[in-house]
Formats: C-alpha cells, structure tokens, sequence
C-alpha cells in the first residue's frame, strides 16, 4: 500500500468513524421515542402467532381473519351503544362520488379478539363493580386476556389461551412484551410484561393470588363477607377498597414491593407489621431474599410523577373506556394529560362532566355517589368516608350517519359528514366483528384520511360480517383523542368469486435516462376496464422476470391514474424492470396487466 | 442474534408459532426504529411494522423463502413499506415535482446529518446522491452490520464493500466541493 493510499484509507476511515458517533448520537435522541408501544407489539405478536395455523384462506394477501369473540362481550358492548347498533344495519346510500384512495389500512390481520378481550374484561369489571346486587365472587376464574403468557399447572408448563378457565394453583407467567388479564368472579387483575402470578385460592368469598414477582393491577370487587388478598413473601395486601397496584421487584438486599392505593384504602400485613393505606397513598416493603419484611414499610403520597407512568395510565384509559371510577388515576388522564406512550384513545370532553357513569346501563339506580357498592359490609377505618366521584366524559361529538354504497365490483364506498371541528387529524374507518363497537386503538381499520375534505373511502372489504364505525381521531399529542364518531354500522359482505379477466399485456416498458442516477419510466394506460389499486414498477436481477406477487427485489408504488414514474433515483446493478398493474379483488392480490420486461445496467 | 440460531428459527417458522415468535420479539424493537426514523408519525410506524412482519411471516413458510440472513431481508421488507407508504402520500406532489420531493429515507438523513458535528459533512451528506445517502444511513444510522446490509440492498459482501467506498469517497468529494465553495 503506497503512502497515497495509506492516507486516503485513512482519511475513509475517520469519516466512517464521525458517522458512527452521529448515528450513535441520532439513535440515542430518538430512542424513546422509537420503542413500539407495548399495546401494540404485544396484539402485533398476537396476531401473528394466530396466524400460523394454516386456515382456508391462509397466506393470501390483505386477508382479514375471521376471529372468536369472547362470549361475554357482545352483549356487553351492544348495551353501551343500543341506538348506535340498532340504527343502521342495512345502510345503503345513494350514489357518491368516490375520492381517491390516500392511505389504505396497511394493517391486514386485525386484532379484534384482543382488543374485544381488553373491553371485555374491563367491561365486565366494570358492570359487576358498579352493580348494587353485590355478585357472589363465583369460584371459577379465566384468562379473558393472554398474550404471550404460560400457564403451570401440576407442573407443566403450557401456553395459555384466550378464555381459558383458572384452577387454584395455576400459575400464569407472563412474558417480555405479553399481557394477560385474570377475571375471577367480579375482580380482575391484569397482568404486566415479566409478571407471575399463582392463584392459591379461588373460593367464592375468599381470592388469594400470589404475587410472586413483576407488576399487576388489581381491581376488585367482591361481596358479603368476601375479601381479595394479594402476597408478597410474607406480606399481605388486602384490599379493603377497589383498585390497588402492586409492583415486585428485585434489589441487592432482595426484593421491593410498591403498593399504591387508587381506589380506596389498602390494608398490610404479616406476622411483624401491620398498616392501613388511605386513597392516595403508597406503601414501600422491603423483603429478604427469603421473602420475609426487613423493616416497617415507608408509607408516603401518590404523586404526579407516580402516576406518570405508562403502566398505570393505560390501566387509567381502560378503566375509563369501561365506565369505572378511577380514583387516583383520575389525575392521570385529566383534562391535560401527562406523558404516555399508550395506544389507547381518550374521548373528547365536550360537555360538562356529569357524576353517574353513562356507559352502565345495567346498573341499578343508585342515588349515592360511592363508587364501590361490593365492598366489605365493615369499612376500615382508614377509608375516606366519601370516597370522590370521578367524573365521566360525555364521549365525542356525533358526526352523523356513515352510509355504505357496494359498488359490485367487489369495493365498497364509505362516506360521512365532514368534520368541522377543532383538533382534526385523521379520519378513521374502523372495523370489527358484527355485534361489536369498532373504538380507535382497539380495533382494525381501513382506512385512514388526513384531509377533513376526504370524507370518503373506497376498497376492497373481504367476506366477513362486520360493524363498522368512522372516528375523527387528534392525534397530535399523547393520548390520542376521538373527536367525533358516526354511528355503527352492519355490513356483511358475502365471499365472492369474480370471474377475473387474463391479465393484460400493455407492451414495452420505455425508460429515459435523466442523469445523475436517475431514470424516468413509462407505461401504456390499463383499459381492461377492472378496478385495480396501483401500478408496481417491480425488479429483479438481470436475467429474470420481476413481479409483485412472486420474486422480486425491490418495487416502486404509482397511482392508477398515472403512466409514468417520474424521475426516480436506482439502484446500481444489472436489472430487469416491469410494471405491473395489481389489484385487490376479493380480498387478494391480482395482477390485471403487465409491461414487458426490459434490462437496466446501472452504474 | 447469532446466524445460526437465526436460520434455525426461521427454518422452525414454517409451522412453529414459537419460533416464529421468538424472531419477532428479537427483531421488532429494530425494525419499529427503522421505520419510524423514516415516517416519524407513531400511527404509521405501526401500520408499517405491522405490514412488514406479515409479510415476513407469509414468506418464511412458502417453500421457496431463502433462508439467508433473515434480518437483512425484513430490513428490506421494512424500507419497501416505508417505499410504498411514501409513493401512497405523494398525491400531494405534482409528477413534476417529484425529483423534488423528499424521498422516503430523507427523514431519516436529516436525524443523522443533525447529529453531525461538522456543518460541511452535514451539507456533503445531505448532496451525497440518494444510492450513497441510503446505504450510508443504513450503516451508521440504523447500525445494521455487513450481513444485514447485503441482504437490504441484494448484494454480496463484496459488492457492498465497493459501494461503501464509494460513497464515503464521494462524501470526502462532497466535503472538498464544499470546503472550496466557502473558500
């Protein structure tokens, strides 16, 4: 290597080693921001691992499975919203004028079950909590909710599933980036990512779960003479209130448990201590390796940055979206909400607040303001004697009707009143299964339109019977709000076998050369009549034959309406280029037309 | 995660959901960054992650995938979303403008450049052609290694090495270009 060399290798080196500080530094500025919200990777992980069970209908693009519902949840969910369900089954409208498709849902499997299955626990919680008929705790528990989460039972170890019933002494572990929720008879805890949990006791007036490591919240609700006990080691949480978060953790002397008392007051104990918490207050243990107290516990106040927490904050929105009072957590998603990475939307509060929780329709009359009827006959001492009222959002403005045109060419058109309000971000066309109420962050959608004037959408819809809701969704700040919703409405949309036409040969594939790196290429028009969705300029390495829905190695996406690229920076290599026009007819990929293949050397 | 393992567990895949998992929780923290140093709209980033592991899971159990560094591939996978999401959203650039326009990966050229302590490299990145901008922000943006690269942009490792290079060749060109124009 001559001298020259030696510095210009050199020189190559230290600008590779000024890069690599910089993208260290760049990575290190955004790395909050780009950690997936744990909401999502774990329904993301859910669908997927649904998805490995070959159905009739497995492997075709843009599918949309067909999922189990829990049982429970329908009614539940219907009840909420009658008038919405009842109004619009068979909404067709007159003729409208289709916009141009912007942003199709590029989320393809959606995670009803999941996301019913949060509502559902949350929703039963939430009936059997506000309930003044104080419910026996019935003995049998299950899983409404599992992700990535084991069940041990008589020691093997086994995954456990959606609805899947609860014995004393299953334990259930939760995995990194899993979620489960365990209802037994009307409480419910849901478990955080690393947590476990044994149930040592399922009796109808006596719950015990053991607590044996990771993060929980717990909401109870039980009745007469029935109490929910939580262990940790040797201490013991017993909730003379309704909502209560243990978190376990290790240490170097061994373990910390943090309670924090948010519904309610909180009793502790063990064979040295004993101690009441109020609502609002927060109680720090520590325990040996061998699980025993060290100390008395340091009791102090919940605070804001206490409640700043992502954990506790979508705990907050689901309690809420389910009508329940939320106590401390109230201050968690107030009127200005604190730092969250959740998913999970709040409803706009567009008029005054009012005492009695609207979404329980089930629940009986009751003049009082305490939010607990099911707690013990003998209250503890230490509980506030009136508990506060959590106000209840109203829910967001009504948009108007969402009306449905089939097209019979396997699209369906969807259009609404335009959004005039404040706060306007997306439009959302949300989707669930029939019977349920498609809610932003919890359900699929179709599409997404970031104009307020594009209040209508076109595209494909797979077979399947479904209730289908637009939401007007701000966004620009975390939580997300729903600003205004149409009603829900009923499409079935029957499986359809469209004769489909041979795919149309539309000639040569011409390409310019624009200089610097850049190409420009150009296509006949499709005039085969059918719908498609885009053209794909596809390629592969020279000698093949590039296509979208075979082998290819990169591809470029153009509008139906468009026949040429534009100028647009390749590649190196030695390539052969196509275009292909592809759509979406029932539901999977369709190639309507094709150019001939031509060859590219790019330096 | 080691090569090996990696090629096991995507051989697993074909019909163990566990495996499939296993991929899934190694790899989503990086691709989710990937894309949503691109996008930037936390919305979006979901959508296309979303779009990319589904399509990873419907190609490693067709019969033909090729198990070759499974990293890099969904790495590829990720930037054609990031691709088609872009071309989606382009209705609001005129075909005239399009050479124009910022491309898909420019969000993430202007994080990285931003983090440059030089204004010249910053300004000689951000003219450094867009070939030379995307393999550059791979590497020492999104930190994906050698295998990973030649997967993302199909090549061999000797290829990639010409194309490195290159581009930190260019990008002292750009530098000088620049130093002199100050001059």
């Amino acid at each position: 290597m001559s001298l020259d060399d030696r510095h210009d290798s050199q020189q190559l080196e230290g600008l590779a080693a000024e890069l690599t500080e910089a993208g260290r530094v760049a990575r290190a500025a955004f790395s909050r921001r780009e950690i997936p919200d744990p909401a999502f990777a774990a329904r993301l992980r859910a669908e997927l691992m649904g998805e490995v069970e070959p159905g009739p209908e497995a492997g075709k693009r843009w599918r949309t499975r067909q999922v189990q519902t829990i049982v429970a949840t329908r009614p539940v969910l219907a009840a909420m919203e009658p008038a919405d369900l009842g109004a619009d089954r068979a909404a067709h409208a007159g003729s409208l004028h289709p916009s141009v498709l912007w942003r199709m849902s590029t989320r393809v499997k959606p995670a009803r079950w999941l996301a019913v299955g949060l509502a559902a626990s949350v929703a039963i919680g939430g009936f059997l909590y506000g309930s003044t008929l104080l419910l026996p705790v019935r003995s049998e528990a299950t899983a409404s909710v599992a992700v990535a989460t084991s069940l041990v039972r008589s020691g093997v170890s086994s995954e456990l599933a959606n609805g899947a019933p609860l014995h004393e002494g299953d334990e259930i572990k939760v995995a990194a980036g899993g979620q489960a929720t365990l209802v037994m008879g009307a409480s419910f805890v849901r478990m955080a990512p690393g947590s476990d949990v044994r149930l040592d006791s399922l009796t109808s007036n006596h719950v015990v779960v053991n607590q044996l490591s990771g993060r929980a919240y717990h909401r109870v609700a039980v009745g007469g003479s029935g109490d929910y006990e939580v262990v940790t080691g040797s201490v013991s949480w017993v909730a003379s209130g309704t909502a209560f978060d243990l978190d376990r953790h290790a240490i170097s002397t061994g373990e910390e448990v943090r309670g924090l008392a948010l519904l309610d007051g909180l009793n502790l104990h063990d064979q040295q201590l004993q101690a009441a918490l109020n609502q609002g207050q927060s109680a720090v243990v520590d325990l040996t390796v061998s699980g025993s107290t060290q100390r008395a516990p340091v009791i102090g106040q919940i605070d804001a940055q206490v409640l700043a927490d992502s954990w506790l904050i979508q705990n907050a929105h689901l309690d809420a979206q389910a009508g329940l009072a939320l106590g401390e957590l109230a201050a968690a998603i107030g009127p200005t909400p604190l730092p969250s990475q959740t998913s999970v939307p709040i409803v706009a509060r567009t008029a005054p607040p009012t005492v009695t929780p609207a979404a329980r329709p089930t629940r009986e009359p009751t003049p009082s303001p305490t939010p607990s009827p099911t707690r013990k006959p003998t209250p503890s001492p230490t509980r506030k004697p009136t508990p506060k009222p959590t106000p209840k959002p109203t829910g967001p403005l009504n948009l108007g009707k969402l009306t449905i045109t089939n097209n019979g060419d396997g699209t369906y058109t969807f259009s609404w009143p335009k959004y005039k309000g404040t706060g306007f971000q997306y439009y959302k066309l949300l989707h669930g299964d029939a019977g349920t109420t498609p809610t932003y962050g919890l359900f699929d959608f179709w599409a997404c339109n970031s104009d307020p004037a594009e209040n209508s959408w076109r595209g494909t819809v797979p077979a399947g019977d479904y209730a289908v809701r637009l939401q007007v969704i701000d966004d620009s700040s975390a939580p997300a709000v729903i600003r205004a919703q149409t009603n829900v409405v009923h499409l079935k949309v029957n499986r359809s076998t469209p004769t489909l036409p041979p795919s149309q040969h539309l000639g040569a594939l011409t390409v310019r050369r624009d200089g610097n790196g850049k190409y420009t290429f150009s296509w006949a028009p499709y005039t085969g009549g059918w719908r498609f969705d885009a053209y794909k300029l596809v390629y592969t390495t020279w000698p093949g034959s590039p296509s979208y829905l075979g082998g290819h190695v990169g591809y470029w996406d153009f509008g139906a309406g468009e026949t040429s690229s534009g100028s647009i920076a390749l590649p190196s290599g030695h390539w052969a280029f196509r275009v292909q026009a592809i759509g979406q007819p029932g539901g999977t990929g369709y190639e309507f037309a094709r150019t001939a293949v031509v060859e590219l050397v790019v330096p | 995660m080691a090569a090996d393992r990696e090629r096991v567990l995507v051989e697993q895949a074909r019909g163990d959901c566990t495996a499939f998992g296993e991929l899934y929780d190694f790899y989503l923290p990086r691709i989710y960054g990937f894309i949503f140093r691109r996008v930037q709209d936390r919305c979006v980033a979901e959508d296309l992650t979303s779009v990319t592991f589904q399509r990873a899971l419907e190609n490693v159990r067709r019969a033909d995938f090729r198990n070759e560094c499974f990293g890099g591939w969904l790495f590829r996978v990720a930037s054609n979303a990031v691709v088609d999401h872009a071309r989606r959203d382009r209705r609001f650039v005129s075909l005239a403008d399009l050479a124009e326009s910022e491309e898909p990966g420019d969000l993430a050229l202007d994080a990285l450049s931003a983090a440059l302590d030089r204004d010249q490299l910053r300004r000689a990145l951000l003219g450094l052609p867009a070939g030379h901008r995307d393999l550059l922000v791979m590497r020492f943006y999104d930190d994906l290694d050698t295998a990973e690269l030649c997967a993302a942009f199909g090549c061999s490792r000797e290829t990639l090495a010409v194309r490195m290079h290159r581009a930190l060749r260019a990008l002292r060109a750009a530098i000088a270009k620049e130093a002199a124009d100050v001059a």
